[in-house]
């Protein structure tokens, strides 16, 4: 099954383990890593800017470093993956500044996570009816 | 004796009124003594003038006597008529003479002397007188009788030892006079001398106890003056103090509440998320079953309400986008919203500058408020925010173009900006709100500037223990 591959910017373990958790089970999404912070994320997609994830799932407060750093990052490094934002700081501001720095979308951690988790079952069902009708 | 006297003099230099009464004692005393001394001399000069008249009165008598008889004896000889002119001299002035004298010695004890000396004087007179009339009616034996007699001369005689008597006796009395007035002179030039030294002791003790006066004044003021000295030193330290206590308090009360809004934030809002991706994934799992999901639907709105909540009591306590995002982001995020929501013109200005985290929150906080009563009060058009360096100092100034106030009748307190007077100053700065009716209103913020820190990129871990580092990358579980 081709799984969406995943990779979650969030320092909190218990919002992490169940995001994780929650993703994998109704989403087929795959979350092939996770980091708290700015300079570990950076890291990462550093490394392959391409091929490690479709989608980077990114907090805005971290323990170090800003969500906003990420994005910034990704725009920075040519990350070709989708970018969305999950916060608990959803204000019209925050959303405008997200987007100018690149992200398809930004959920709020509490009323939108529905929304998320739908975003991310589209993400990965579309190749599934194609393949079905191929 | 000056030391003895001391008490004294202080007293009289003291009471105003003593004081005058000692000068006009002195004085007086320096009147009295020259009076006495002139009344002494003047009278003693009188009597010597009485005396030298008396002595040459008694004088002018032997001579006028003394030339008769030489001009007798001459007439005798030769019988010549103008011989006799002394006599006839003598015959008018003895008497007046004789008269004076007796008036100058009546009641004293010469009158004798001088009434003995003037019959002898009258009858030497009449004797001469005698002769000649005897010599010349011819009768030659009884005036060469007369003459021959010891007579005329033991009255000439009697008359020069009375005039020899009353000359020293005169001579002695104007000697006697003479030494009064020297002595009463004397008395007069030693009394105007030691007055004069009074005086002059007066005038140095009045100059001491005024030099005294003085020097107690100027101790007295230096004495003031260094009460106000320290009393303006303590007034200082004490203000230092309390400003020490209220940035002290305030950092300990943002302190508390930073802690708290991380604390609600990273576990309770971690809960709340977690329980809601929870109830997402059992929803997913019994969609079948609309009782079921009804009531989960309404569990996860009871869930956005509490998370709504924490969100709203996290962003009271310590602005979210502050602490996680810097400064000059967070004013950015809260300007642009506040033009959203009050449809104000908003223009910013702002520059990155070194400041520590009690500096950039009472900064958001100013800003906060300031806009806050823009809206409220301002009816401005437009608001312009800006933040950077003047003058080495960290300026932050808020300008509206609203319809302003009057600063001298409605007060800072009144304006709500008060309380971030105290906030600003208590961190070294200076908080100005300038306006006037029709002019708008500027609020103008100046923080002293930080040594460079680095900036502060990670805020510190709030509950130590609490959260597990993170593995990096964490591969999930499968």
């Amino acid at each position: 099954m081709p799984a969406l591959k995943a990779f979650i910017v969030e320092d909190s373990p218990v919002i992490l383990e169940n995001l994780v958790a929650t993703l994998e089970e109704l989403a087929q999404v795959e979350v092939v890593g996770s980091v708290a912070d700015e300079a570990g994320a950076v890291r990462w997609m550093s490394r392959d800017p391409d091929a490690n994830a479709d989608l980077f799932i990114v907090d805005v407060f971290l323990r170090s470093g800003t969500g906003l750093g990420v994005l910034q990052a990704a725009q920075r490094l040519g990350v070709r993956a989708r970018r969305v934002v999950l916060t608990n700081y959803a204000t019209e501001e925050m959303r405008r500044r997200c987007a100018s720095l690149g992200a398809e979308r930004v959920f709020d951690k509490s009323r939108e996570l529905d929304d998320l988790i739908s975003y991310c079952v589209e993400l990965s069902e579309p190749p599934r009816p194609a393949a079905a009708a191929g | 004796m000056l030391r003895h006297l001391d008490p004294w003099l202080e007293g009289a230099s003291r009471n105003r009124g003593i004081a005058v009464v000692l000068a006009a004692l002195a004085a007086a005393a320096v009147m009295g003594v020259s009076e006495v001394a002139f009344w002494g001399a003047d009278q003693a000069l009188a009597q010597s003038q009485a005396r030298y008249v008396a002595r040459e009165d008694g004088l002018r008598l032997r001579e006028l006597l003394t030339n008769a008889e030489t001009a007798q004896r001459g007439f005798l000889l030769t019988g010549r008529e103008d011989y006799l002119a002394p006599v006839q001299l003598a015959e008018h002035e003895v008497p007046t003479v004789l008269q004076r004298l007796r008036g100058q010695y009546e009641s004293s004890e010469w009158a004798a002397l001088v009434a003995d000396a003037s019959r002898r004087a009258n009858e030497k007179l009449s004797e001469l007188q005698l002769v000649i009339k005897l010599y010349r009616d011819g009768n030659t034996p009884a005036w060469q009788g007369l003459v021959e007699s010891d007579i005329g001369r033991e009255k000439m005689q009697a008359v020069r030892e009375a005039v020899g008597q009353l000359d020293r006796h005169e001579q002695s009395q104007i000697a006697l006079e003479r030494e009064a007035v020297y002595r009463s002179l004397t008395y007069g030039r030693l009394g105007v001398h030691g007055l004069t030294l009074l005086s002059l002791f007066g005038l140095i003790v009045f100059l001491r106890r005024n030099e005294a006066l003085h020097d107690a004044r100027r101790e007295h003021a230096r004495e003031l003056a260094q009460e106000r000295d320290r009393l303006d030193r303590e007034v200082v330290r004490r203000t230092a103090e309390l400003t020490e206590l209220a940035r002290h308090l305030q950092t300990v009360r943002e302190d508390e509440r930073a802690h708290l809004a991380r604390e609600l934030h990273d576990e309770l809002g971690a809960l709340l998320t977690a329980a809601k991706l929870d109830v997402a994934r059992i929803r997913r799992m019994t969609k079948t079953a609309p009782d079921i999901d009804e009531r989960l639907k309404h569990m996860s709105a009871l869930l956005d309400q509490g998370i709504a909540l924490k969100r709203r009591i996290i962003e009271d306590l310590r602005p979210s986008a502050l602490s996680n995002l810097g400064l000059i982001p967070a004013l950015e995020i809260l300007t642009q919203e506040f033009a959203q929501r009050s449809g104000l013109q908003l223009q910013l200005e702002l520059t990155d500058w070194p400041m520590d985290d009690g500096d950039r929150l009472a900064l958001y906080r100013l800003v906060q408020e300031a806009l806050t009563n823009v809206l409220r009060h301002a009816k401005a058009r437009q608001v312009r925010v800006s933040l950077g360096e003047a003058d080495d100092w960290l300026q932050l100034s808020i300008r509206d173009d609203g319809q302003g106030f009057n600063p001298e009748t409605v007060g800072a307190g009144h304006h709500g900006l008060l309380g971030m007077r105290y906030r600003i100053e208590s961190l070294g700065g200076t908080l100005q709100l300038l306006s006037a009716p029709g002019r708008g209103t500027l609020v103008l913020a100046r923080l002293p500037r930080r040594p460079d820190m680095p900036k502060a990129e990670a805020p510190p871990e709030t509950v130590p223990g609490a959260l597990p580092p993170p593995a990096e990358p964490a591969e999930p579980a499968a």
